[in-house]
């Protein structure tokens, strides 16, 4: 009986070493870390099924020709840290995969660049083949981010809204708006860098 | 011959390096920074512990970038309860398990990010931190409970301010006032439960009090400018609480309703009624200059909001709390904090001097639940001053779970019902876990300072600094209590 106990025991200290290592895992599914706020899969998804809806939304196929879009950093509202760079990325970039031709997406990352660019062609500085006024926004996409949090200590609970809306740069009428939401119920919350 | 091997042994571990947080007390600063730095490197069970400790070192000395850094590692694995380390958090001695820190050092270390983002400019983050440290301070244990962690509030209020979110600002500041008044509020109107004699049984009047404790956080939650009402709303929660609780099993309820049968809870009640009245008179005699105080403070926390200032700081001041075990097998964690509170910090602006009053303390955090002062934790439950025959229970429990470790019969009997609750009850040992990050202040000081564009000259309880106040928005930046004290040119990240 002794030998048993002690055996036990020498299983259980050793589940306690652990090596750890790097490896790649696809983002879209459940990490090693998990918590209760967003994770890769929920921004890859809230984002996929967004610029879906946009691209097929009455005011973007109404619309004669293609509508101009300044995607704007999306806003944090929530208790979790949001890389709002990389939100914004990958909106811009499905929005540009998903949208055939039925929108264009402005890159105003790289504005500055974009005038100096215009201003040697103009001088005669640099050759063009040809000249053209800068595109202007036909409309605003906004993003925000909130949670609304709860915990008992051992168990913690966030409900997260992320809203969307498509604003007229002319008018400031919202032609679109939608809110994704998701709530998780586990550990505490975890920070994403 | 025996003497000098002795003596050459002792002089021997006498050369061993002081711990890295020991060596920069003593004024080793830059080697225990280094030193620091590499265990902050190590991937293991204290990784978050020791890149606190960096942050807080890198801090002081200047290197803002270095402690971001090191508090994002700390405060992202302070937060994951991933089941990676589940199994091993059941077993073991305390101090083996994964380091995630008492409610009152993740609220620091959430702050103290929040403080280095808002300094960057990064506002929306900033707040993401400053929510997360309010959420740790109101969901540390069992009992539900608004948090009482002022600064969190009162921060949150002057991001949403800079976002130009003006009622968000207003409702932050708003809790973080009523924050205010229900520290002082609690140790007052539960001080004067104890003075009002009641009818019936000692026991029974005790149990009262308890049920009427356990109510008041939620009571000034309701009206914590007015205690009359709070005082009303915490028997209306006293007997919501005694009438769900006494239909739960004895594990689900509050520590210290555990042991109550359901006559406890009746008479219980029924004892109430008799402290009710007293307790009512003795909330409307609640000297009007303590209100008058508060209220005072609360027009100037006001000011921040509706007249921003251009500069904000947030000034550390004293040594924090620190851990200690205590009871018969160390099994409480006891709090232990500076006897000499801080006071007021003296400012020189402009050659002006003048006194802010403190804001808030983690000595204050950590020794508090929900407002009420807590004698000690076992296994990360509080024990409160105000419950000394709770306490009494509490204590013989943690009796029995060391017994049980020597007590043969019994483990080989748990074995033979359940091979699992065998190993884990001969492998766990009760000593609380007093690892801890011991460079953190007592108290939290919040300066505003209405100053035009440039740089200015401000001491700070006799430190001196250069300001840049922007040319528009707000610069908001920590000022360290460890030495040398931080940046000593302040300006936007």
């Amino acid at each position: 009986m002794r030998i048993v106990i002690v055996l036990a025991a020498l299983f259980v200290a050793g589940c306690g070493v652990k090596t750890k290592k790097t490896t790649y895992v696809d983002p879209d599914a459940y990490g090693a870390v998990e918590g209760t706020g967003m994770e890769s899969r929920d921004i890859r998804a809230v984002a996929q099924e967004m610029s879906r809806e946009l691209v097929g939304a009455p005011v973007i196929t109404a619309f004669e020709g293609a509508p101009r879009i300044a995607v704007e950093p999306v806003n944090n509202r929530s208790r979790f840290l949001i890389d709002q760079d990389i939100f914004t990325t990958l909106i811009t970039d499905l929005l540009v995969q998903n949208a055939a031709g039925k929108l264009a997406v402005l890159n105003r990352e790289i504005t500055q660049q974009i005038l100096a660019e215009r201003e040697l062609k103009r001088s005669g500085q640099a050759d063009a083949a040809k000249l053209t006024s800068i595109a202007g926004a036909d409309y605003f996409l906004t993003g925000e981010v909130r949670s609304l949090s709860s915990s008992d200590g051992q168990t913690q609970a966030d409900y997260v809204v992320i809203r969307f809306q498509l604003t007229d740069a002319e008018t400031g009428i919202v032609g679109w708006s939608n809110s994704y939401e998701m709530k998780k119920e586990g550990s505490w919350g975890v920070m994403y860098q | 011959m025996r003497k000098v091997l002795l003596l050459t042994l002792v002089a021997f571990s006498c050369k061993k390096p002081l711990p890295p947080e020991q060596a920069y007390a003593v004024g080793q600063e830059q080697s225990a920074l280094e030193r620091q730095q590499a265990l902050a490197m190590e991937e293991g069970n204290e990784q978050a512990l020791h890149s606190l400790r960096l942050a807080s070192m890198a801090h002081a000395q200047g290197d803002t970038d270095l402690a971001e850094k090191a508090l994002r590692v700390a405060v992202a694995q302070m937060q994951d309860f991933t089941a990676e380390g589940e199994f091993r958090a059941m077993v073991g001695r305390e101090a083996k398990k994964e380091w995630k820190g008492e409610p009152y050092e993740k609220l620091g270390a959430f702050l103290d990010l929040g403080l280095l983002l808002h300094q960057r400019g990064d506002t929306d983050n900033a707040l993401a931190m400053y929510k997360s440290a309010v959420i740790s301070d109101a969901g540390s244990t069992e009992e539900r409970y608004r948090s009482d962690f002022v600064a969190g509030y009162v921060l949150q209020a002057l991001a949403y301010a800079t976002e130009r979110e003006q009622a968000n600002a207003q409702q932050a500041m708003g809790r973080g006032i009523d924050a205010l008044y229900a520290r002082e509020l609690t140790a007052m109107l539960s001080d004067a439960l104890s003075g009002i004699p009641g009818e019936g049984h000692h026991d029974d009047v005790q149990n009262a009090r308890v049920l009427l404790r356990t109510g008041l956080p939620a009571g000034l939650t309701v009206a914590a400018r007015d205690p009359v009402e709070a005082v009303r709303a915490a028997r209306s929660q006293a007997t919501d609480i005694a009438n769900v609780h006494r239909n739960l099993p004895r594990k689900e309820r509050l520590p210290e309703l555990q042991r109550w049968s359901d006559k406890d809870f009746e008479k219980a009640l029924q004892a109430m009624e008799s402290l009710a009245a007293g307790w009512s008179e003795a909330a409307a005699e609640v000297p009007p200059e303590v209100l008058d105080r508060l209220a005072a403070r609360a027009i100037d926390l006001e000011r921040v909001i509706e007249e921003p200032p251009s500069v904000v700081l947030v000034v550390e001041r004293g040594k924090g709390p620190r851990k200690v075990q205590s009871g018969q097998y160390g099994e409480l964690l006891q709090i232990r904090t500076s006897r000499t509170p801080q006071g007021p910090l003296p400012i020189v602006v402009g050659g002006a001097p003048d006194q802010i009053d403190p804001l808030d303390s983690y000595s204050y955090q950590a020794t508090t639940r929900g407002s009420r002062a807590v004698d000690s934790f076992l296994r990360g439950k509080a024990v409160y001053k105000d419950t000394s025959f709770a306490t009494a229970w509490i204590l013989a429990e943690a009796g029995d779970i060391a017994h049980m470790t020597d007590n043969q019969n019994l483990a080989l009997a748990l074995y033979l019902v359940s091979a699992g609750v065998f190993v884990t009850g001969a492998l766990t040992t009760p000593e609380a876990d007093i690892r801890q990050w011991g460079l953190l202040p007592d108290q939290l000081y919040l300066v505003p300072l209405w100053l035009e564009p440039g740089e200015h000259e401000v001491g700070l309880a006799g430190r001196s600094y250069t300001v840049v106040a922007p040319p528009s928005g707000q610069l908001v930046a920590l000022v360290p209590a460890l030495s040398p004290g931080g940046p000593s040119r302040i300006e936007a990240r």
